[in-house]
């Protein structure tokens, strides 16, 4: 997670447990969570809530899982109430096929069949191609990061993007299920 | 009620269409073949002049029924009638064959609706043996057509290849 | 509509299968053509495409052969196509072309199809 948004925002992110950090992420459902957050409020310059609730107050939340694009949406609100530092560009980026990688590429990496599908007929960003097929994010930007190193996608900003969801939920939507089975049958499921 | 599915397999005499279902078909694939003539005659004995007909049988009862087309462009009919139902299409291209491009031009332009409506992949063959065009020019030229398919090299010879194409092919439809 | 094909091959045809017009006043048109479905030679009523058809045919009799065999048929004699006005009869001459006859419903079946065996034949002998 780190690296991605390090990736994201530009700058390098280094995870500490230092006194003074300049952003906090606290665990409101951890034992001592009252505490850890009324020291995170002293000390940090800025404090972002995580929870498996929706969170109640103002201060910036997550509600579990962390996804990248919430942690940086709550970035750029906790800094954007500080007023001191640039606002974090948000990062979304829509992905276009290019064109389809080598037959061998595809072959020493099928998932990459499902990823080039979702993005044949037009541009996607990474949180909507996760809509499309059962992929966990963070493999997902991996396997663009390699078209994209391979001239098979291109990538433009996108000025805001939906989160889909405090939680970023990925919502996978039923896949014909005669692909499923003509997959399995030709032994590629 | 076990249901049937159709993908139609495409592109100029001679290519493999009929040997690309028989590589993936459970049954022996029924075939509708005559003596060449011509030019034809030089590169195959029999071709394909009604159809080509394989299946897959699938978990369930359902099955998928492969369908290959006769490639001369005289038997245009015959693609009219067999792309109806179908849920998408396999265009293979022979790189050995004097105008490839020219080839892609023909089966994407007469197959534009069906691919507007579903989908389809281009299986490029023989591109080992003479490596030009090279794939780039296949994306370039399907840009002037104004459509995105995957363009693979393929053995059609191999299950294997068979499958990626189909693989590829049912990635776009479902998205 | 007459088609001569400049080759010697398609006047022999043409000479063993125009008689057929003689004594059947039903039969309206004519055809030879390859076994892959090129029109060889041909005698059609104004309107009837040649290439078109010489496909058709090449396509009616190989479907026909290949259920055939599916019924557990063999040695396809003719493939014939009644409909409501006209028959299509298509046969092979040899392995190498195909003999369709197109004639109106008033037309006897059986003579059609003795006269177009005959007639197929006879081009066999000259083209081969």
């Amino acid at each position: 997670m780190v690296p991605l948004v390090g990736r994201r925002t530009g700058f390098e992110w280094d995870v500490s447990h230092t006194p003074d950090p300049d952003v906090a992420l606290v665990d409101i459902d951890a034992q001592a969570a009252e505490h850890a957050l009324s020291e995170a409020c002293a000390f940090a310059r800025a404090v972002i809530t995580v929870s498996a609730k929706e969170g109640e107050s103002e201060r910036p939340h997550i509600t579990r899982p962390v996804r990248s694009w919430n942690l940086l949406d709550a970035l750029n609100s906790a800094l954007r109430q500080l007023g001191e530092l640039p606002p974090i560009t948000n990062g979304m980026c829509a992905y276009r096929l290019v064109r389809w990688p080598s037959t061998a590429t595809l072959r020493h990496d099928p998932r990459l069949i499902r990823v080039c599908g979702a993005l044949n007929s037009h541009p996607q960003s990474l949180q909507s191609i996760t809509q499309h097929i059962a992929i966990d994010p963070e493999e997902l930007e991996t396997l663009l990061s390699l078209l994209e190193a391979a001239a098979c996608v291109s990538k433009t900003e996108l000025a805001r993007t939906p989160t889909g969801g405090r939680n970023g939920g990925v919502a996978v939507p039923k896949r014909p299920k005669l692909f499923d089975k003509l997959r399995t049958r030709l032994g590629i499921g | 009620m076990d249901r049937s599915y159709k993908f139609l397999f495409t592109g100029p005499p001679g290519v493999g269409k009929t040997t690309a279902i028989a590589a993936i078909s459970d049954i022996e694939p029924v075939t509708t073949e005559m003596k060449s003539s011509g030019e034809l005659a030089n590169i195959k004995e029999m071709t394909t002049t009604a159809l080509d007909f394989g299946e897959l049988k699938l978990q369930g009862g359902d099955v998928v029924r492969l369908y290959g087309t006769p490639g001369q462009r005289r038997f245009q009919f015959m693609w009219e009638l067999l792309l109806e139902g179908a849920l998408g299409v396999v265009i293979l291209i022979d790189n050995m064959r004097e105008d490839p491009l020219g080839d892609l031009d023909i089966y994407v332009e007469n197959f534009s609706g069906l691919i507007a409506e579903t989908g389809a992949v281009v299986g490029l063959t023989r591109s080992d043996v003479k490596p030009e065009p090279g794939i780039d020019a296949f994306y370039e030229r399907l840009q002037t057509h104004n459509v995105m398919l995957p363009v693979l090299e393929c053995d059609i010879r191999r299950r294997d290849d068979v499958s990626l194409l189909l693989d590829a092919l049912i990635s776009t439809i479902e998205n | 509509m007459s088609k001569r094909d400049n080759n010697p091959m398609a006047e022999i045809a043409a000479d063993a299968l125009e008689p057929l017009f003689d004594g059947m006043s039903g039969l309206y048109g004519l055809m030879l053509a390859s076994a892959d479905g090129e029109p060889k030679w041909a005698r059609l009523r104004d309107g009837m495409e040649e290439d078109r058809l010489a496909a058709m045919a090449s396509s009616l009799v190989a479907l026909s052969e290949t259920m055939a065999k599916a019924a557990d048929q063999r040695l396809s004699e003719f493939a014939i196509v009644q409909n409501s006005d006209g028959y299509v009869v298509s046969l092979r001459i040899g392995q190498e072309y195909l003999l369709s006859a197109f004639a109106r419903r008033d037309t006897n079946l059986g003579m059609l199809l003795s006269k177009c065996q005959s007639a197929a034949d006879h081009a066999s002998s000259k083209l081969s």
